[in-house]
């Protein structure tokens, strides 16, 4: 904490320039961006062809892509242990607090809905940032404060508690997606961080408590369950038309950019059902394309992870992979008419500048983590020779 | 890391036996459906016209063809400015202004989408404001913007009882205009149809066509018919899809339509089609060529003669068929008064004159199907006497009695008490002069000679009762009863009025075909419209061999006693000197509500020639001809007419085979067509042609040469032509018509689209109003004939 007095000393510390990044991590990175582009592009020409505007959604989203990957090259440079310090973890929760409190008055309504800020060119959406705050703030706690692990008192005024104020101001937005993934981002690190097993389980059987008179509070939701249990009585139009664009695509889809459902059949297609154009354009095949690009990621993380010499880097990481993997499961679920009807983003593809910026955010000290990480094939017995050469090529760059 | 191991497993468990499964199933396994849904609300299938076929005599002459042309519609819902596309369509189209523009702004009838996710509930709130005009089906709520009679009231009644409605969303959605093509007009020549696409477009800085204001052009095809009036029972015509309504056009629709092909437009959620994404699934296959057997020479000789038969004997119709007495080809077939087949819909004055009985409180459709009737295959008369050579054939094969057995006429005779009349007491006589004198005594005589039921299978055979099959639609069986009591006993006056001709009923086309046999040596032959140059085509030609009914030797009895039909008649043999004719004639009352007619007669003449071995058989039947008209007087006069001409234009064709062929071209009917359309057709068909007037956007107002007449090679077609505007003031030159008889007067006219009145008969010698008068088209022309 004393350190951010010595102006001369923390620009030594505050910038971790020693290794570099996992560059598999990056490939996949840049390959799932320059796709999500791609897809932004084609879902979204026939409506930027209507409006005739030079400004179309695919223009805005490649100037966020691009900030987005400035502000991650510059925070890769930026020593993730420096998140690790309370003040960060507070400030970052109480701004997602505040923000979540303010967009339920001053936010547009949209579908009933008041979930971000507009500000002229951008829209904003404070659930984002509340999620980057849950991942630090855990992992921030978890470190430093290793009892509330195992006792009670710790535990639910450090972990559940907050978890609790953020999930409900967004679950009264509504958005009950977001809430989901904001539990999931503080319960993950909890889970990995060691939490005690009794302690976890009052939890869910509270959050399971709770889900079910949320249920019964707002009479929707548990319309929108029954339309997905086949009992209820409306059918939702996106969900129609979403699987409707998802069988039409078939095994090997009709091609990139020759989708129909993108002619305002689908809405939201370029955004929380960017998958149903993809499976329509790409078919099975994009489905598998996309699932094995983000499980590379998730791959890599999770070695950047093991390979971290802290236990903020771990359970950081790890959180943004679980993070990841429901996002992307959720939004798959959701277009394919597997779970109710909500609406989550697929991290790095979907569009939606802000989140895209936050999420490079959020990706920035796990690419600062791989530069310190040795990140050399696992050791197996063929992989074995390639190790030395590895590090001596390192070596030889830093 | 092991809580996170199993975080991460619990993942690629649900990816793996839950999402992958899913999709597999929604991409792979079971997509049908849902592609099907997606097709079905966002491709449009549209059918691309298939050209038709044409129609060729057996000469090769042209009848039919189609010119390609434009079906003009206009979806409202893309309408930018109605007013200014109303008033192009009225001014180009000659329409009400009035009419298009209530077409072009026509309110969408069909289901609107205007929200979803609606609560029932909300819905049956708001089912009690808004009456009319609102759909709810699985929470979606539609508005039927044609139901709604206050869209103000009716939008806030929606953003009040819905949530997420805004008030101009759901207003405009009330008022919305209809997204579906609404047709404007059909078959609109290419050149007017592209002018009018053009003037309603507007682009953007780049060239792109930002909007057509709503005009959608459609490619079709119209039909053209070389002459017009002519043969326009066989031919038929074909409507606005270009399908065949009447005639081998619609017995052969497939034969000649072809096959559509297959456009699919993409729309949009909005309706709005996006031309970038048309594909032509199916490329349209031509239809394909049909010969028919009908030769045009001689189809226009008998269509001459009916002409001037009916306007003689003041007829109601008149209806011949000259047939190939071999092989059963019809060369000819004709009905007075017959229709324009460009122009079928609308009913000649000539015909609502003489059928004014049949139209009395009929609409328009019903008059046009009345006048669509083909009396060759379904007009449904007594025979008369024309029938009584089927029972001397049966009879005399059957060996019952011989040509020179005696039968006894004392001018009537009574048949179980209830007397039959004779036109004549012909006293002691023999079997071939009641034949020859139409006695019906002596027939009645014969026929009971023979057991009803011999007689039966005889008339069975000849084709009585049952259709001929030929290929023209809606053909009649006629009635041909067993002479049974109400009980099933026999009853031998109906029987005895069979041998007659009466307490039945034919058509013509029946008559001559059993006629046909029995002086074709007995042999039955099908009636057929088609050659046999049409490859692989489903007519009776193939289907139905000849089939002999009697011998060669009665069938021989028979022509020769039909032939003092002819050359015993005073009034008929000199018509027939030189030439080989033999016939039967007939005159029936006609049957109505239950009891004959004293004044309304059915005329006929049954002729063949030559007699020694017939080649052409003809039947003419006369519907209602003046009371005074016989079957000898007004049948028998223009068959025998035109047997003679058949006969001496096939021997000349026989003589000098290429060279008539060629020149063999009947003229076509090019008045109000497209100048060049005409010279098109004109070229095709060889004519050499001069045009005078101004040519841009002519119709043809007049051409030299008359429609129907057999063109020789030496003279030149002078076709005036004159702009529409022109044209519709229509003012035609009278021509000199002095020295002319009435049947070149009446052509000469017609071509110019003026009527004759004939007073006298012979050559002109006067006539009202003077040659070089302008008149206007239309009018008439009284001409004083005398010799």
């Amino acid at each position: 904490m004393g350190l951010n007095k010595n102006k001369k000393g923390i620009v030594r510390k505050k910038f971790n320039v020693k290794g570099q990044v996992d560059r598999p991590l990056l490939i996949a990175l840049g390959a799932l961006i320059a796709f999500g582009l791609a897809m932004i592009f084609s879902a979204t020409m026939y409506e930027s062809s209507l409006e005739g505007s030079l400004i179309t959604p695919f223009v805005r989203q490649a100037i966020y892509v691009v900030l987005g990957i400035i502000v991650m090259c510059f925070l890769s440079f930026y020593d993730y242990r420096r998140l690790n310090r309370y003040w960060i973890a507070v400030t970052l929760l109480i701004i997602s607090a505040i923000l979540l409190a303010l967009v339920l008055f001053t936010g547009p309504a949209y579908n009933g809905a008041r979930r971000w800020f507009e500000l002229g060119f951008i829209t904003f959406q404070p659930s984002e940032l509340a999620k980057f705050a849950a991942l630090v703030w855990t992992g921030t706690f978890l470190t430093h404060n290793p009892k509330m692990k195992t006792n009670g008192i710790p535990f639910f005024v450090f972990g559940i508690l907050p978890m609790v104020v953020l999930c409900v101001l967004t679950a009264v937005e509504p958005s009950m997606s977001s809430a989901i993934l904001i539990a999931i981002c503080f319960m993950g690190p909890l889970i990995i961080g060691g939490c005690k097993k009794s302690l976890l389980a009052f939890v869910a059987a509270i959050g399971l408590a709770g889900a079910i008179g949320l249920l019964i509070l707002t009479p929707w939701r548990l319309e929108r369950l029954m339309v997905f249990t086949g009992q209820g009585t409306t059918t939702d139009y996106q969900i129609v038309q979403s699987t409707m664009a998802i069988g039409a695509g078939g095994f090997w889809g009709k091609g990139l950019g020759n989708g129909t459902q993108k002619l305002l059949y689908l809405p939201e297609g370029h955004n929380d059902f960017i998958f149903a154009n993809i499976a329509e354009e790409l078919g099975f095949l994009g489905f598998v394309l996309v699932i094995v690009l983000y499980g590379y990621i998730a791959y890599r993380c999770f070695r950047i992870a093991m390979g971290s010499k802290d236990e903020f880097g771990f359970i950081y990481t790890t959180g943004y992979v679980i993070l990841i993997i429901a996002q992307v499961l959720m939004n798959i679920m959701v277009s394919c008419n597997s779970m109710p009807a909500t609406g989550v983003a697929l991290p790095f593809i979907s569009y939606g500048g802000s989140s895209f910026v936050i999420l490079s955010v959020m990706t920035a000290p796990i690419l600062n983590l791989s530069r310190e990480v040795d990140l050399a094939p696992m050791p197996t017995r063929q992989n074995a020779k390639a190790k030395p050469r590895r590090i001596q090529k390192r070596r030889v760059t830093s | 890391m092991k809580r996170f191991l199993i975080m991460i497993a619990v993942a690629v468990v649900v990816l793996v036996i839950y999402v992958t499964p899913r999709l597999l199933y929604l991409e792979v396994i079971d997509t049908s459906d849902l592609y099907a849904a997606q097709v079905d609300q966002a491709i449009v299938e549209s059918p691309i016209q298939a050209e038709r076929g044409n129609i060729y005599d057996r000469n090769m002459n042209l009848l039919a063809q189609s010119a390609s042309a434009q079906n003009l519609k206009v979806i409202p819902y893309n309408v930018k400015d109605a007013q200014k596309l109303a008033k192009t369509l009225s001014s180009k189209l000659s329409l009400d202004y009035n009419t298009v523009y209530a077409k072009v702004t026509t309110i969408e009838d069909n289901i609107v989408e205007v929200v979803g996710s609606v609560k029932e509930d909300d819905y049956k709130a708001l089912e009690k404001t808004v009456k009319k005009g609102i759909k709810y089906d699985k929470g979606m709520l539609y508005v039927i913007p044609k139901d709604i009679k206050d869209p103000k009231t009716t939008a806030s009644a929606i953003c009040a009882a819905i949530d997420k409605t805004e008030y101009d969303d759901v207003y405009a959605k009330c008022t919305q205009k209809k997204g579906s093509p609404i047709s404007i007009m059909g078959q609109v020549d290419n050149d007017l149809a592209k002018s009018i696409l053009n003037s309603q477009t507007t682009t953007d800085e780049d060239g792109n066509i930002e909007s057509t204001n709503g005009v959608v052009l459609e490619e079709s095809h119209k039909r053209y018919y070389t002459n017009g009036n002519f043969a326009s029972y066989v031919l038929g015509f074909t409507n606005d899809n270009n399908d065949g309504v009447t005639g081998v056009e619609s017995t052969y629709n497939s034969w000649l339509g072809g096959e559509d092909g297959t456009a699919y437009y993409i729309k949009d959620a909005n309706q709005k089609d996006i031309p970038s994404l048309t594909r032509t699934a199916k490329e349209p296959v031509k239809g394909k060529d049909l010969v028919l057997t009908i030769d045009s020479n001689i189809q226009m000789i008998t269509e001459n003669a009916l002409d001037e038969t009916i306007k003689k004997w003041h007829a109601k119709s008149g209806t011949a068929i000259v047939m190939d007495a071999k092989n059963g080809e019809i060369l000819a077939m004709a009905t007075a008064p017959d229709f324009n087949l460009n122009n079928p819909y609308s009913v000649p004055a000539e015909f609502i004159e003489t059928h004014k009985e049949d139209l009395k409180g009929k609409n328009d459709d019903e008059k046009q199907n009345e006048m669509w009737k083909n009396p060759a295959v379904q007009f449904v008369y007594e025979p008369g006497s024309t029938f009584k050579a089927i029972t001397s054939a049966a009879t005399l094969e059957e060996g019952v009695v011989r040509p020179d057995t005696h039968v006894v006429c004392h001018g009537s005779m009574v048949v179980d008490d209830i007397p039959v009349a004779c036109t004549d007491v012909h006293g002691d006589t023999t079997v071939a002069a009641a034949i020859e004198h139409s006695c019906n005594p002596g027939l009645i005589q014969m026929i009971q000679k023979l057991p009803y039921d011999v007689f039966y299978r005889y008339a069975y055979d000849f084709g009585f009762g049952h259709g001929t099959g030929i290929e023209l639609g809606g053909e009649e069986a006629g009635l041909f009863n067993l002479p049974l009591n109400a009980d099933g006993s026999f009853n031998m006056f109906d029987y005895s009025q069979r041998s007659f001709g009466q307490g039945m009923a034919t058509t013509p086309i029946q008559l001559l075909t059993g006629l046909n046999a029995v002086v074709n040596n007995g042999n039955y032959v099908t009636p057929t419209l088609i050659s046999d140059k049409n490859k692989d085509i489903e007519s009776n030609r193939v289907t139905k061999p000849a089939k002999k009914i009697i011998s060669d030797e009665t069938s021989a009895e028979m022509r020769n006693i039909m032939q003092r039909v002819v050359t015993g008649n005073p009034l008929l043999a000199p018509d027939a000197e030189g030439y080989s004719i033999g016939g039967k004639t007939g005159t029936a009352e006609k049957f109505i509500n239950g009891r004959y007619s004293a004044t309304k007669y059915v005329t006929s003449f049954f002729g063949y020639a030559p007699v020694e071995d017939p080649k052409y058989t003809i039947v003419v039947v006369i519907d209602e001809a003046d009371p005074s008209a016989f079957g000898s007087t007004s049948a028998a006069p223009p068959a025998i007419d035109i047997l003679k001409q058949t006969l001496d234009y096939k021997s000349t064709a026989e003589k000098n085979a290429t060279a008539f062929e060629s020149g063999a071209v009947t003229v076509p009917d090019l008045v109000g067509q497209n100048v060049a359309f005409a010279k098109q057709i004109l070229d095709e068909k060889k004519i050499p042609y001069r045009i005078e007037g101004a040519q841009s956007n002519a119709k043809v107002l007049s051409q030299s040469i008359p429609a129907n007449t057999v063109y020789d090679k030496k003279s030149e077609m002078v076709l005036t032509v004159a702009s529409d505007d022109v044209q519709n003031s229509g003012k035609v030159a009278v021509p000199d018509l002095t020295g002319k008889n009435i049947q070149e007067a009446n052509e000469l006219l017609k071509g110019l689209g003026l009527n004759l009145k004939v007073t006298g008969s012979g050559f002109a010698k006067s006539q009202k109003p003077e040659a070089g008068t302008e008149v206007e088209a239309g009018s008439e022309v009284s001409v004083t004939f005398a010799n």
